[in-house]
């Protein structure tokens, strides 16, 4: 039975369709435009290896004419194809754009509240206490327990509120994460 | 890699978080446009965009329906919603010695000056007139006293009655800054507020006799009762010689006159 499986058309067709699809997503997830194009070119290239699944794919008229035929005879329908393909192409990447601004922003935020709960500015003024302790620069220590001291006085005023003072820490925390 | 976040960070970590850029994210998105129908599954199973587009649904229809419920109640809150309304015109602002009279325990020192012939009794047992604070000096007066704060009777300028009401030292005034020891200036210094406070058109218009306008008006200082005379007032039956009729045994009722039209209009119910 594995014989008849692995010597049938069909499955080594829609082996060639999964194992492409995933290049095809990994490339564009990676941002590889051309090799994801170049996926996709061989993926219908490759469908021509497969007569028997012409008909899956809606090339059923190959079987009675050549090739420059039906291209001749497909030509308007191709092109309209190819253009909806496209139109419909920007229309997602549009969408997606938006999506990603959105999950970037969902992120933020709810890092934010996470950072802005009353234990996690506890915590949060204890490592920069510590971190003013051993830091050997007189400055950074200074800015280190007057940024310690924003966090305290936050948490004890019940948190998830971003102070003016606390702005600061949040800003270096956006932007080198948990390496204050 | 996610455009605008750190590629050695995970997705949904914060750090190296930018404002994502198209320019700089191009590749991106024409990867998004050529492999939409890849990219389209693969964004379905993963990142479930239904759910912000559920979200944003919600949230218009619930927004729209709110519409709705608010404009169909607007007037029913309005008949509901108790607001304290303004005034229908402004209240002046009142004055301070209104709210805070003076308290009329304070003794006055009283100065009556009388022409030759004429008597005046003062009763030191007489309510708000402090005894120790009461004097009477009789003396012949050659000035003419100042027509405010000062109560004068002028028959003629010959005889002349002048009656000087002076706060003595327990008099409290919350308007003025006079002190206890010093009772005498600091009813000069009240009579000069006084005077300061009249305009300059009102005061001309009183020398010629006038009368100030009604919104210049300003209620008189207040001043003890002196009383002249401490014999109470009692009803005193004269015989006049003049004759009543009888009275009669029974009450007659009152002849309605016939020309009066106002009492052939009686109402049902009388």
């Amino acid at each position: 039975m594995l014989s008849e499986i692995l010597t049938s058309e069909s499955f080594w067709f829609w082996t060639l369709v999964i194992v492409q699809s995933g290049l095809i997503i990994w490339f564009a997830e990676t941002a590889n435009p051309v090799a994801a194009g170049v996926t996709i070119g061989t993926l219908v290239v490759g469908v021509a290896f497969f007569p028997t699944q012409w008909e899956i794919v809606g090339l059923g008229d190959l079987h009675n004419m050549s090739f420059p035929a039906w291209l001749s005879q497909k030509a308007w329908t191709l092109v309209a194809g190819i253009g909806c393909y496209v139109f419909i192409g920007i229309a997602w990447a549009t969408f997606r754009w938006w999506l990603l601004g959105r999950q970037m922003r969902e992120t933020y935020e709810r890092s934010k509240a996470e950072w802005l709960a009353p234990g996690n500015l506890r915590s949060t003024a204890t490592m920069l206490r510590s971190h003013a302790e051993h830091c050997p620069e007189p400055s950074l220590r200074e800015r280190y327990l007057l940024w310690s001291e924003a966090c305290r006085m936050a948490a004890a005023e019940g948190g998830h509120q971003l102070t003016h003072e606390l702005k600061p820490v949040w800003k270096d925390y956006v932007t080198n994460g948990s390496r204050l | 890699m996610v455009p605008g976040y750190d590629p050695g960070q995970a997705r949904t970590s914060l750090a190296g978080l930018t404002k994502p850029d198209p320019k700089e994210q191009a590749a991106q998105i024409v990867a998004w446009a050529i492999c939409w129908p890849w990219n389209l599954v693969w964004t379905l199973c993963v990142y479930n965009p239904f759910r912000y587009v559920g979200e944003f649904l919600l949230r218009e229809i619930q927004s729209a329906l709110f519409e709705i419920s608010n404009g169909q109640f607007r007037s029913i809150e309005r008949d509901l919603t108790l607001e304290p309304l303004p005034p229908p015109y402004p209240i002046p602002e009142r004055r301070a010695h209104h709210e805070n009279p003076p308290a009329q325990t304070a003794s006055v020192e009283a100065t009556i000056e009388t022409p030759p012939g004429v008597t005046v009794h003062v009763d030191p047992s007489a309510p708000h007139v402090d005894p120790s604070a009461s004097q009477i000096e009789t003396e012949r007066t050659t000035e003419i006293p100042a027509p405010n704060h000062s109560s004068t009777i002028e028959p003629d300028h010959s005889s002349m009655i002048e009656i000087e009401v002076v706060a003595a030292a327990d008099q409290t005034d919350p308007i003025s800054d006079q002190q206890p020891d010093e009772p005498t200036i600091a009813a000069e210094a009240s009579n000069a507020r006084s005077a300061e406070d009249i305009p300059a058109e009102v005061e001309a218009e009183l020398a010629e006799g006038g009368s100030s306008d009604s919104y210049t008006w300003e209620p008189p200082e207040p001043t003890a009762y002196v009383p002249l005379s401490d014999r109470p007032l009692k009803a005193t039956k004269y015989d006049t010689g003049a004759i009543l009729p009888p009275t009669p045994e029974k009450q007659t009722a009152p002849t309605e006159p016939a020309a009066d039209p106002w009492f052939g209009k009686q109402s049902p119910n009388q």
